[in-house]
């Protein structure tokens, strides 16, 4: 796909220094739409493409990337990556991958998607904003309402023999509104996502993200306590993508984990099934390989409570001496690669979340919370500590919205004390691709007045 | 660069769909970065961005159009496209293109692309080495070391063309502590629009055993307590609170969509009579400051809020338009692939009479907050939750046992009105703001500030 030599360019950074080298060529064509008040806000569209160089010289690896695809740049970008790897530190564990996989098939570009104009992308924005405000006459505003999509081909190219290219598509829509009653205002926030326009969901999402509003207002602090806490999958997925951190072999050899050292012992209740899926079609982090070419796949990181695994690419598996799972990423052209996860998710049980709430006598519902993706959790110790609002609940019951309180403990004990799952798993895609069912953890410090 | 000749084209190619207003953002950068972890040089990168946006305005609507492909057929391809979707009545055509200068220069005395690699992995390992010696309980070191070089070239149908160069540079070192049974991390992170001379003031060395510093006296400490209490915040990086609790609120796009409390309070009290805040492009060498903003406006002083009451809001140009009145410069953005939004530059709070020593006398039974961590907050209220790295109970006006795990939990507006003493010890402190999936160098500071009461959420238990 790529309009570039990539197989000129292998060989002129091997004349150019190079032991070994990776060409990643990234091309993409996206679209951004604004709305506001039913009038186009903002349109953006672009197409962009670059190239990220990786180059091995006597096992140090250097790096460069340029969106200049005119020779003299491309001369100067791999002279500059072979020049970084000469500063490195010699490390015999950096490889290029060395095996040769079988990519499985992969449903995530849906070619009808090229024919959708601007004008239906447009209106989804202005189905979501009306129906927002449609819904309640306490929907103050609707704040953003925003349509994207974008469609990317990735080729990936190295001096072992390997050239693969993928072509993966995705639309999503968001909002988030403000619901306001007696002076108070709350903001409630949704998400639909998916491969072509007709799997978003405007008029739902616009009517879930004015619920997630509404049912803030009128919220009290509570007394400081410890009480049960279930989790929304919204809230829930927030915490797979903090827990995912600390599960990748990266940050496990680094020492920055609370997993290290704890390969097979019991870190969570054995309800529990934590698991990365490269391969699963309807997430968004779904392709046939990696960020260096190794096949994704499915990987059990804990089964039964049971800590399996980490997550590897190629340099952490050489080091841990085993195989990479196909968890080597990066942002785009412009990265190096590390590792990171994929589709990430908490495996649903069986309950429904209603039968969850109805055995509680006194405990808090979180809808929201604040500061968790940004540093409230710590990867390492575990220790959390967030800002949440949502409801309380009292004899089974939903009493009323609770606000300005925080829930805090240590990231073991929350997996070690998940009592109940439920049975309506969903991902969150504003925060990567992470997913939960509705949970309930038994035990959490609730700090309020 | 572009020809004048064809920037002509460009911009009259992107008004024929009949807008008000056309603008091409030029940008050329490199970026190198070097990063250290486990006493290894893993991470040593070049970057190159090159490329072109095209942003059209009719009416209130934007569009925008980018491309790093830099043929003439290809941008002029931009332009249609970026002019397609805006339909005008027409009639606007491209002025007499202006060359100006900007008229403020942030100096940069040594420029990192001058600098051998070598010699910047040198600071790396200084700072490493500082940061482990420091004590035995240091158990992991990251240290990253960053130069970017942004010229950029801005001209618009109005007739203005204007070019600046940025050049930034930045240290940053964490570091982890452990006595066996649990973990503490600490960090520094000093950067300035400067060149290399930035090592001159921040000696690598100090950089790494200010981070372990932190890290090994948060393992002594404590869990924090819960509650509401008075707080004493420490100048610098402190000013990250009123950044983003107060700060978000007087960008102009949120004040016009009624998102932010203090849309229509110009001339109220919002704050206490003790603060005055500005946002300040002009600062020299600041890590927010620049010569031109990414529309082409000059480095501007802004006051915010001047002795508790709101003096004005942050503008760009399609906000200041749909008010009729100018800009104050802030309108910035990410890259050519962004549009630019109304965001901070140097944000901060004025010094005031306290010294240091004054305000944490004043407090019998308090928490200190030393340094903040991340944050959130929610933009529309101003609620947020900011973790504190390193904390301090005070005692009978004085700092004494360190506590870890505390947050602060409040809403900006209502924080500002408890602010009883500010200090004179006004500092500022780097940090990239985020804000629609962009992320630009924004200063924040403050000096220190006594706020009456803010809710302290911490990990310790009762009773136990």
């Amino acid at each position: 796909m790529s309009d570039l030599d990539l197989n000129k360019w292998l060989s002129r950074a091997e004349e150019l220094g190079a032991d070994d080298v990776e060409l990643y060529y990234q091309y993409s064509e996206s679209n951004s739409i604004k709305v506001y008040q039913q009038e186009v806000d903002s349109l953006e569209s672009a197409t962009a493409k670059g190239l990220g160089v990786r180059v091995f010289v006597d096992q140090k690896m250097g790096f460069a990337y340029t969106s200049d695809f005119r020779d003299e740049a491309l001369e100067e970008v791999i002279k500059e990556a072979v020049a970084n790897a000469e500063v490195a530190t010699a490390d015999e564990n950096r490889t290029l991958p060395q095996e040769s996989y079988d990519y499985p098939e992969l449903n995530i570009y849906n070619p009808d998607f090229e024919s959708r104009n601007i004008e239906e992308k447009i209106d989804i924005a202005y189905q979501m904003e009306e129906e927002a405000l449609d819904y309640d006459d306490k929907i103050k505003s609707v704040v953003n309402v925003n349509y994207g999509d974008s469609i990317y081909n990735v080729t990936i190219a190295n001096s072992n023999g390997l050239e693969e290219s993928y072509q993966s598509n995705s639309c999503y829509a968001y909002l988030s509104v403000i619901a306001s009653e007696d002076g108070e205002d709350q903001t409630g926030f949704a998400v639909t996502y998916g491969r072509d326009l007709e799997e978003l969901t405007p008029e739902e999402t616009a009517q879930e993200a004015a619920q997630n509003a509404i049912k803030l207002l009128g919220g009290a602090a509570v007394e400081s306590q410890s009480a049960p806490v279930v989790f929304t999958p919204e809230i829930g997925s927030m915490f797979m993508y903090v827990l995912s951190q600390s599960l990748t072999a990266e940050a496990v050899q680094k020492g920055r984990s609370l997993f290290a050292g704890k390969l097979n012992e019991q870190v969570a209740a054995e309800n529990v099934n934590i698991i990365d899926d490269g391969t699963l079609e309807e997430g968004l982090a779904t392709a046939p390989f990696d960020s260096e070419g190794v096949a994704c796949q499915e990987t059990e990181v804990i089964k039964d409570g049971k800590l399996k695994g980490y997550l590897y690419d190629t340099y952490t598996a050489n080091k841990d001496e085993t195989k990479s799972t196909g968890n080597a990423s990066r942002g785009g052209y412009r990265g190096i690669p590390g590792v990171s996860s994929t589709n990430f998710y908490l495996d649903a049980g069986e309950k429904d979340k209603e039968e969850i709430i109805a055995d509680i006598e006194n405990g808090f519902y979180v809808q929201k919370v604040s500061g968790l993706v940004t540093g409230g959790a710590n990867p390492i110790s575990g220790e959390f500590s967030v800002g949440a609002s949502g409801q309380w609940i009292e004899d089974g019951e939903i009493k009323g919205a609770v606000r300005e309180i925080t829930i805090a403990g240590n990231l073991i004990d929350f997996l070690q004390n998940i009592v109940e799952l439920g049975n309506d798993l969903e991902f969150n895609p504003a925060i990567g691709s992470f997913a939960s069912p509705t949970f309930k953890v038994e035990d959490l410090a609730i700090s309020g007045k | 660069m572009l020809s004048e000749k064809n920037i002509n084209k460009i911009l009259a190619t992107a008004l024929e769909g009949g807008a008000d207003f056309a603008e091409i953002f030029f940008e050329d950068t490199k970026r190198n970065s070097i990063s250290l972890e486990n006493s290894k040089l893993e991470r040593v990168k070049t970057g190159y961005d090159l490329g072109v946006g095209v942003r059209v305005i009719t009416g209130d609507q934007v569009s925008y159009a980018y491309t790093d492909d830099l043929s003439i057929d290809s941008l002029l391809e931009t332009a249609r496209v970026a002019g397609s979707a805006s339909q005008g009545e027409g009639g606007v055509t491209v002025a007499n293109l202006m060359k100006q200068k900007p008229q403020l220069i942030h100096p940069v005395n040594i420029k990192p692309t001058t600098v051998d690699k070598k010699r910047k992995a040198k600071l790396v390992e200084a700072a490493n080495g500082a940061a482990r010696d420091y004590d035995e309980n240091i158990r992991q070191v990251m240290v990253s070391y960053s130069d970017k070089n942004q010229r950029i070239m801005v001209a618009n149908s109005e007739g203005l063309m204007i070019e600046d160069e940025r050049t930034y540079t930045r240290m940053r070192v964490h570091a982890i502590a452990s006595d066996g049974t649990q973990m503490q991390t600490g960090s520094e992170n000093p950067g300035r629009q400067m060149g290399f001379e930035l090592f001159d003031e921040y000696p690598p060395e100090k950089i790494g055993e200010e981070a372990a510093r932190q890290a090994v006296t948060m393992l002594e400490a404590d869990p924090a307590p819960s509650g509401k209490m008075p707080v004493v915040i420490n100048n610098g990086f402190g000013g990250v609170l009123f950044h983003e609790a107060c700060g978000h609120g007087l960008e102009a796009d949120a004040v016009q969509k009624g998102a932010s409390v203090f849309a229509d309070k110009v001339g109220e009290q919002v704050a206490s009579k003790l603060v005055t805040a500005v946002d300040d492009a002009t600062v020299r060498n600041g890590w927010g400051s620049f010569g031109v903003d990414s529309e082409g406006n000059q480095a501007q002083r802004t006051v915010l809020i001047k002795d508790g009451v709101l003096q004005d809001y942050m503008y760009d140009k399609k906000s200041a338009r749909k008010e009729g009145r100018q800009s104050t410069g802030n309108g910035r953005r990410n890259s050519y692939r962004s549009l630019p939004i109304p965001r901070m530059t140097n944000t901060f709070i004025e010094k005031g009479q306290s010294t240091p020593d004054e305000i944490v006398g004043a407090v019998d039974d308090g928490f200190y907050a030393k340094k903040l961590s991340g944050g959130q907050v929610e933009p529309t209220t101003g609620e947020f939750v900011f973790n504190v790295s390193e904390g301090y109970m005070i005692k009978n006006g004085s700092i004494a046992r360190p506590v870890r795990g505390a947050t602060l939990v409040g809403r900006g507006i209502d924080v500002l009105k408890k602010v009883s003493m500010v200090g004179n010890d006004l500092e500022l402190a780097p940090g990239m703001c985020g804000k629609q999936g962009q992320s630009v160098p924004a200063g924040v500071g403050q000096p220190t500030l006594l706020i009456d009461e803010i809710t302290v959420g911490g990990t310790e238990r009762k009773g136990e």
